[in-house]
């Protein structure tokens, strides 16, 4: 069955290290990140991090983000029918095959990409490989398999938490379509996406100048090897710019709890700069506790909410985009207090005057949450999956290099983003809205 | 289970070496001392099922054999 | 197909007890049929609230071999019943099962044991057969032995007998004859044997008629010692069967033989 998949001595060249310098698990996060782009414009990126573990990516630009109406929801079937049967794989053979030497294989969609990972222990991963290949660009989409998970997707929507819902509110609030797409299906759309719909999907957005291929713990020349092999129709794609436009969507669901988001519009991904501002001031107004069992952080929505209410969840949310961002608070309470929270969010994005100590303290923990995510090979992988994806191997920054920018951030900068944010803000809701103000009701 | 309990229920009530126990231990529990058996009580079953089947094959053929004839014919 | 004059009853949220002449709009309502409805966890804590409220890009991942399969729980199968598959011993959940351990493997190796006697016994029932076949057949262990009657040979007469499928000689022999092949040193034959080796009873020769050269048979009373003669290539025998002059290596055989009794003889 496997016969006429492609292997590739990926491995052959790997460098074998003594006991006495035994790199961590997660590998050696400072490690450099090699980028290099081939004739079709496919973004080969590899860091070759000595992990034990390797993790190799196929993303594609293709996130939800370039749903139109028609096809609305496709991105979640698409990643819901990753491991359905391939052009030279059965279900069962890739699902067999995969878990048979140890690895795994898995699909992720944000608005913006839908990348392919598969990780594993390293011989394990040469074995797999052909199969990561199979299901990332050789899908066929048979239709009495895309039919069988019309299940999973009523489950995975059942499934989903308030706060995603929320957070999937005030998306489609502020971009209405494009960004403004949600990570899941429409009820209304499930049984309608069908096999054709997946093929013309895949077709125009799976392409190399859209595509780049990601590993942790593989050396480049092999990565830019295997990316060679794969194949994929060239060309550039359509992207649709998705502006911020603001508004206010509430869904009430009753319950005990309110979600509610206020955003503002955020930075661009393609703007550095900006980008690390935001993410600065993310943390400057706080993104909850860090510490085991404290009820609040040291930031500045609780320090002006102050101790007089109790039992309520906040954070501060900023996501950058290719070409846009959303930045805003997200508060979990419950329906008695929301209102007091919500207004309190929205005076605090308007009218705040941020102070040096502020910014440092932002930086330190901005500096302390990328070395400590960079660890981590998943979330590296993602990082870098998604600045290849958008960037297109310009300026592209590993964890370690981002930390080194943070410092150039000024306290300017800072309350630049915070003015750019509160300038149109958006306001999304979800559960129990006895007590939540409108948007415009908010002085 | 309580490894105490059983302990002390154990020394309480020592268990006796029932007759099955006993076979079980002596024969069955390990494969050679069952693999003898087996040969030993071959030689017993030989002999008793031979005579046995012997005797009712006359018995069945009463009156046809050379050997309950031979009288007669003589 | 909606009708402009149906719109109103759109807006309408009363329903109607009793009929007020106005066409409803045919609205089509499927009401949902689930039975079980999921609710999202959302935390009882406000850390566990606040642990779980995302603070960065969003996404989402699944995949054929990774734990996010999901199993479809089914609640109408019942557990099969296999008591009647199940020792009695064993049912009872106030009796230990190890107390009736060994009983039940005895009983299970006792059968397994039956079937080793049987096999054995089916085994060797089966070689003998085998190698019986290979010993001599019950026609040829009719005519192993032959009776013969002293009485009906005279003296100096040697009568041929037919014996498993050979000729065999017995020979009465005279008191003159035994003297002189008594007399014959051993020394001076070819294959030395006294004719006391050969003969039980003087007076009786007992030989294989077979020429020990190329297996002719000899001419009784003839040759130049009075005995056998092979009229083949020229072997002289004498009267004890002893080879005397011509190719022949070998005496002539004497078969195993017993005289049960005075006049009787019996080969084989």
């Amino acid at each position: 069955m496997t016969s006429n998949l492609a292997k590739f001595p990926l491995f052959r060249t790997a460098t074998i290290r003594g006991y006495a310098q035994l790199a961590p698990l997660g590998g050696i996060s400072s490690c450099e990140l090699k980028t290099t782009v081939l004739p079709n414009k496919l973004v080969v990126a590899s860091s070759e991090s000595q992990s034990p573990i390797t993790r190799i990516s196929i993303v594609f630009r293709a996130g939800s983000r370039n749903e139109a109406s028609d096809n609305l929801g496709v991105t979640h079937v698409l990643r819901n029918s990753a491991g359905l049967s391939t052009k030279n794989a059965s279900q069962f053979a890739i699902i067999r095959n995969i878990q048979q030497v140890g690895a795994a294989l898995y699909a992720t969609t944000d608005r913006e990409i839908v990348s392919y990972t598969l990780e594993g222990p390293r011989q394990a991963i040469e074995k797999a490989l052909p199969f990561l290949t199979e299901v990332a660009t050789q899908q066929v989409f048979k239709p009495w398999e895309v039919s069988d998970i019309t299940n999973r997707l009523l489950l995975d929507i059942a499934t989903r938490p308030l706060q995603l819902r929320a957070i999937d509110l005030v998306h489609n609030a502020a971009f209405r379509s494009g960004l403004g797409n949600s990570l899941f299906i429409p009820k209304s759309q499930i049984g309608k996406i069908s096999s054709e719909t997946l093929q013309h999907y895949v077709a125009s957005n799976f392409l190399s100048g859209r595509a780049s291929v990601i590993g942790l713990g593989v050396d480049i020349s092999d990565l830019e090897s295997y990316a060679q092999g794969l194949k994929l129709e060239t060309g550039e794609g359509n992207d649709t710019p998705s502006p911020y436009k603001g508004g206010e969507l509430r869904s009430n669901k009753g319950g005990n709890t309110a979600f509610v988001a206020v955003a503002g519009e955020g930075a661009a991904l393609r703007d550095a700069k900006e980008a690390l501002a935001f993410a600065v001031l993310q943390r400057a107004i706080g993104v909850g506790p860090h510490i085991k069992w404290s009820t609040r952080d040291n930031g500045l929505l609780s320090k002006s909410i102050g101790a007089s209410i109790d039992n309520y969840a906040s954070t501060t949310f900023n996501v950058s985009y290719a070409d846009t961002g959303l930045f805003g608070i997200l508060i979990a309470a419950p329906s008695k207090s929301a209102g007091s929270l919500v207004e309190t969010a929205v005076k605090l994005l308007k009218c705040t005057k941020i102070s040096e100590e502020d910014v440092t303290r932002g930086k330190n923990q901005l500096k302390t949450s990328l070395l400590l995510d960079g660890e981590s090979g998943t979330h590296t992988l993602q990082n870098i999956g998604t600045q290849t994806a958008i960037l297109r191997g310009a300026s592209i920054q590993s964890p370690s290099q981002i930390v080194a920018l943070v410092d150039s951030v000024s306290a300017n900068d800072v309350q630049c983003a915070l003015k750019k944010a509160a300038k149109k803000l958006t306001l999304a809701s979800i559960g129990n809205l006895t007590n939540v103000p409108y948007l415009d009701e908010i002085k | 289970m309580n490894l105490l309990t059983g302990l002390q229920f154990s020394k309480q009530f020592p268990k006796k070496m029932g007759f099955q126990q006993t076979v079980y231990n002596l024969v069955f529990k390990r494969t050679s001392t069952m693999a003898l058996a087996c040969v030993a009580s071959v030689f017993f079953f030989e002999r008793t099922f031979d005579l046995g089947s012997e005797y009712f094959f006359d018995k069945i053929n009463e009156g046809k054999l050379w050997k309950h004839i031979k009288d007669k014919s003589q | 197909m909606l009708k402009p004059a149906n719109v109103p009853n759109y807006f309408r949220a009363v329903s109607q007890v009793v009929s007020n002449q106005l066409t409803a709009g045919n609205q089509a309502a499927i009401l949902p049929s689930k039975s079980i409805v999921y609710v999202p966890y959302t935390g009882t804590s406000a850390l566990a609230l606040s642990r779980a409220l995302p603070s960065g890009n969003v996404s989402v991942t699944t995949g054929p071999a990774v734990s996010t399969q999901v199993r479809w729980a089914h609640t109408d199968i019942t557990v099969p019943d296999f008591s009647a598959y199940r020792k009695d011993s064993v049912k009872s959940p106030n009796v230990r099962s190890s107390d009736s351990e060994d009983s039940r493997k005895n009983f299970t190796y006792l059968i397994a044991s039956a079937f080793g006697v049987g096999s054995a016994y089916s085994a060797k029932a089966v070689v003998s057969q085998f190698v019986s076949s290979m010993s001599a057949s019950a026609d040829v262990l009719a005519l192993a032995k032959i009776e013969i009657k002293l009485a009906d040979i005279p003296e100096g007469k040697s009568v041929t007998f037919k014996w498993r499928g050979k000729p065999l000689f017995v020979r009465h022999r005279t008191q003159e004859e035994i003297q002189i092949e008594q007399s014959v040193p051993a020394s001076s034959l070819r294959d030395p044997q006294h004719d006391n080796e050969r003969v039980q009873r003087p007076e009786w020769l007992v030989v294989l008629g077979v020429c020990t050269h190329l297996g002719c048979v000899p001419i009784a009373n003839a040759g130049d010692f009075g005995g056998y003669y092979c009229p083949c290539h020229g072997s002289h025998y004498d009267a004890s069967g002893r080879i005397r002059k011509g190719p022949a290596p070998l005496n002539l055989e004497v078969p195993e033989h017993i005289f049960p009794s005075d006049d009787l003889l019996i080969v084989g």
